[in-house]
């Protein structure tokens, strides 16, 4: 028995080292092939927003500028209002998440910890939002923000955000997770609900939470339309709306441009290659963005 | 846990849902109601929210105006562009992907890189590759010989333009997605019809898409509702206009324009309903049927 | 302190978990809640900790009446089955909760939980998380965070049941040891009736929600009120048997063909049904040519430690007896059996009540 595996080993060896490298081979090409035509774009805006206007309209296009211009960046940051721009997106995305993890949090909590009359017709309720697209409250929120006068400010921007059904599932679903037995301890060690939610649940639904809060952040560090619409002074345009604006009337000067997009899109490539983990977790969970 | 009649639980619950009570009242159910109403505006002062006639004269408009056909057929065509191409796309990735490759989360990682980033942003490096002069996509093109194509600004080549974007961008969630659905088929399938013979296509063709459809299905549905609400790439991919000769001109598009240029809001309320109508017509189908499959689980 | 209960019941969905139950626990005593599973022994502890209302009845704690108090207003202390300590706090920071959540000064509860993780011998475990933690360990760190509030009452669900035999055995000894220190009244629920047995001051034995003796673990063992009582008991459990008396206290028992003759068992009418419960320590090898009870032949014999547990075969019945391993007993052999007649326990055959407890009662009657 012992000898007949030794003396057939080797063989299974070479069937593979014949059979697959083939197979393989082939996967490994379509998936660069994938691979390179995902990056590059994103390469084509880095090595654009570092060439000097000259090269930008240089034929064939060098992947390599012949002199790197970092100076690029600068012209960006001091000739449009990007810091304002800036500031604005970092605001509304940090003020939107913080806001969409605190109602989250506590509806949350009510949904699965909390017995109360009319709470499983309530939970309905909030799902049956996630079958509206966000374009149908578009037209009435504007009148209802034109109304209470919140059109141009932070408020428009961030307080209709602060609430995300999706996120609000997601935790609920890992609220129920949370064993009965601990919120029982919980309560015998002398603990009201609320300490119970932040000093057990919170702490332990620590990825959720990330997951949650990095959806948000993505989500609204890129939103356009209802930026687009809220606001009409660029003193509160968020940065996706400050680049469109600077590309009607920057007309030809791509590699100020890509500059501009490439300082967007950064952050988030940044947050993504750090916590991807999470960020993919989330997406695969959804079907509804945000 | 309490008792759940009582007065007090009650009160309780609804302290802790208030903020996000609050919010989704005013922004999300409200607006459902109120925009139905608005598509029947005719005649009304917006400032003062003052309406002297309500009528379906909105929704007449909306089918006697050419744009807004122009429109209609314009989404369904994008869809159609994108969602078979994007689903055969990202389901052949995400099968070569699960299977046993070094490398595995490295690619993964690429191929969802779009999703993260800004779609303005990156419609507007779009707008540069597909530039006809100087754009990367043309000198690729010129290397075999292909004469410089006019992307952006004749109106055949703009839809196409507008549909590359989407695929691309769309492809990495769609693989995220079929790599969760793949990872839940029980791995004893395979190897009971491998012992039954059967070769990798006949598996992949008898098990995997078998066990994958009601993924397949979600993933369809989904990818079709948000073609239908195309509008960021639109807008940043040429310049603040619906493509050259109304090319790329869609529902969202319409909207936007009726709402934000022409202030006519209920006639652009009017087509939200439509858009609303179609977009929950395909919703509910995903519904029904997605709960039907359920015992493929 | 001590714990009462008068007429308490509950129930769910229609369905009654506990059944008019009388309690009194005294204080210090470590009571233990036994019976099988959904017997209402859990939903007792639940009822005592305020985690479920009863549907009538009160529960006192000493003089106070707590019925319609809160878990955290009834000054208890509580270990669960699967000891629900909060995985993302260290062991001292378990421990320290529910100090922190009555706000006690810092340095204070730091030192009571000191004090307390002395008591349970966890002083260099402080720092870890429970995840890092044996079974064992965690059970004391339970006990420890239960007992730092310094309750009234401890209160434990199941609290051996994840543990492996042998640590079950070193941690209930050690959790008898505690609360002899503490000195502190504690419900211990159980579905093990050794356990029960070896540590319990006082046992209630349970059944559909009901309550069916409560005393002493001797008096449970030696003094069953009923035929469950006296089943649920002991390892091997009891032999249960059909007999028949007559007037001058033979008992005829059918499933083995004979009769027990001029047992002290008289009082009843003639050809009374009756049950009979022979522990398995009951017996007696006898030789044959000695007046025996029982003929048999040994089918199985189990080495438990120094004595054996031998299944013999009568006719078409086993009985279950227990020998010292001094005798030399082997399979296949014939073996002549005597019962200790003082020792049996007799029941009335459709309530299955204790003849002792009947007896009594119809005098009372009389």
């Amino acid at each position: 028995m012992i000898k007949w595996i030794i003396t057939k080993k080797p063989l299974f060896n070479r069937i593979n080292l014949q059979k697959f490298p083939l197979d393989k081979l082939l996967i490994y090409i379509i998936l660069t092939v994938g691979g390179i035509v995902t990056l590059l774009p994103f390469l084509w805006m880095i090595s654009t927003s570092l060439k000097s206007s000259n090269e930008v309209h240089m034929l064939p296009p060098k992947w390599i500028p012949s002199k790197i211009m970092l100076e690029n960046y600068f012209v960006i940051l001091n000739r449009v209002p990007f810091k304002k721009y800036f500031i604005n997106s970092v605001l509304v995305t940090v003020c939107t998440t913080v806001g969409t993890l605190i109602t989250s949090i506590l509806a949350a909590f009510a949904f699965s910890k909390v017995k109360f009359w009319g709470r499983d017709m309530l939970f309905t309720l909030y799902l049956g939002t996630m079958m509206i697209p966000g374009e149908v409250l578009l037209i009435p929120n504007f009148v209802t923000l034109s109304k209470i006068g919140w059109i141009n400010s932070y408020k428009a921007l961030i307080i209709p955000w602060i609430v995300s059904v999706f996120a609000i599932f997601l935790l609920r679903q890992y609220f129920l997770g949370i064993p009965k037995e601990l919120y029982i301890a919980a309560k015998i060690d002398g603990s009201t609900d609320w300490n119970y939610m932040w000093n057990i649940m919170v702490p332990l639904s620590k990825p959720a939470l990330i997951t949650i809060g990095l959806l948000k952040v993505i989500y609204s560090w890129n939103s356009f339309l209802w930026p687009l619409i809220v606001t009409n002074s660029p003193t509160m345009r968020t940065l996706p709306i400050g680049l469109t604006s600077f590309s009607s009337e920057g007309g030809t000067e791509y590699h100020l441009m890509m500059a501009f997009a490439t300082m967007i899109v950064l952050p988030m490539i940044l947050i993504y290659f750090m916590l991807q983990k999470y960020i993919i977790e989330g997406a695969s969970r959804t079907g509804i963005k945000g | 846990m309490g008792s759940d009649k009582s007065y007090k639980s009650f009160i309780r619950g609804l302290l802790y849902l208030l903020p996000s009570l609050v919010i989704l009242g005013v922004f999300q159910f409200y607006p459902i109601i109120k925009s139905l109403d608005m598509s029947f505006y005719i005649r009304y002062n917006y400032f003062k929210d003052v309406v002297h006639q309500r009528g379906f004269g909105n929704f007449i408009y909306i089918f006697n105006d050419n744009q807004f056909r122009i429109a209609l057929k314009n989404t369904f065509i994008f869809a159609l562009g994108v969602v078979p191409a994007s689903i055969i796309l990202s389901l052949g990735i995400a099968v070569l992907l699960n299977t046993k490759i070094k490398l595995r989360g490295f690619f993964r990682s690429i191929y969802f890189l779009p999703f993260v980033t800004s779609v303005v942003a990156i419609s507007i490096v779009w707008r540069w590759i597909y530039h006809s002069r100087y754009g990367l996509l043309n000198y690729l093109l010129g290397l075999v010989g292909i004469y410089p194509i006019q992307w952006l600004t004749d109106p055949k080549w703009a839809m196409v333009s507008l549909i590359i974007l989407s695929i691309w961008r769309g492809l990495g969630y769609n693989i995220i997605i079929f790599l969760a659905g793949l990872q839940n088929i029980n791995l004893q399938y395979y190897q009971a019809a491998k012992i039954d013979g059967a070769s990798k296509w006949n598996r992949f063709r008898y098990i995997t898409i078998p066990q994958l459809s009601p993924t397949i299905f979600f993933v369809s549905i989904m990818s079709l509702i948000n073609a239908f609400k195309v509008f960021d790439e639109i807008f940043a991919l040429f310049d603040k206009r619906p493509g050259p000769l109304n090319s790329c001109l869609t529902v969202v598009y319409y909207i936007y324009d009726q709402f934000a240029n022409q202030y006519k809001y209920g006639v652009a309320s009017a087509a939200v309903y439509v858009l609303f109508i179609i977009i929950l017509f395909f919703t509910l189908i995903q519904l029904y049927i997605g709960r039907k499959k359920v015992h493929y689980d | 302190m001590k714990v009462t209960l008068r007429e308490v019941s509950m129930a769910f969905d229609n369905v009654l978990a506990v059944d008019n139950l009388n309690l009194e626990v005294n204080e210090g005593e470590l009571v233990t809640f036994l019976g099988p599973s959904g017997c209402g022994k859990s939903t007792t502890l639940f009822l005592i900790a305020g985690i479920y209302r009863p549907l009538t009845g009160k529960i006192q704690f000493g003089d106070k009446e707590v019925t319609q108090l809160e878990p955290e207003e009834r000054e208890i202390g509580m270990v669960f089955q699967n000891y629900a300590l909060y995985p993302h706090m260290t062991v001292l920071k378990n421990i320290l909760f529910p100090l922190k959540m009555r706000k006690t000064p810092k340095n204070e509860a730091l030192q009571q939980v000191e004090e307390m993780a002395g008591l349970v011998g966890i002083n260099d475990l402080l720092h870890r998380k429970p995840s890092q933690l044996s079974g064992g360990q965690q059970q004391r760190v339970a006990i420890a965070r239960a007992l730092v509030k310094k309750p009234k009452i401890l209160l434990l669900d199941e609290p051996l049941s994840n543990l492996d035999a042998r640590l079950r055995i070193e941690t209930r000894e050690e959790i008898r040891r505690i609360q002899k220190e503490v000195g502190i009244t504690t419900i211990f629920v159980t579905h093990d009736q050794e356990e029960a047995l070896s540590i319990s001051d006082k046992i209630l034995l349970m059944k559909n929600g009901r309550c069916q003796q409560y005393g002493t673990p001797e008096k449970l063992y030696t003094e069953p009120t009923n035929l469950f009582s006296a089943a649920f008991l002991g390892n091997p459990p009891i032999n249960k048997l059909d007999g028949v008396v007559d007037l001058c206290g033979n008992i005829k028992i059918e499933d083995l063909d004979i009769v027990l003759k001029n047992t002290s068992f008289v009082g009843l009418g003639d050809n009374e049904r009756i049950k009979l419960g022979v522990r398995p320590e009951d017996f007696f090898v006898v030789d044959k040519e000695e007046d025996f009870d029982i003929k048999g032949t040994i089918t199985l014999i189990e080495r438990v430690g120094k004595d054996l547990i031998v299944k013999v075969a009568s006719k078409q019945y086993f009985i279950r007896c227990i020998f010292s391993s001094d005798l030399a007993l082997e399979i296949g052999d014939e073996i002549y059996l005597k019962i200790k007649t003082n020792k049996m326990h007799t029941f009335h055959y459709n309530t299955e009540i204790s003849y002792k407890d009947y007896c009594w009662n119809t005098k009372e009657v009389i």
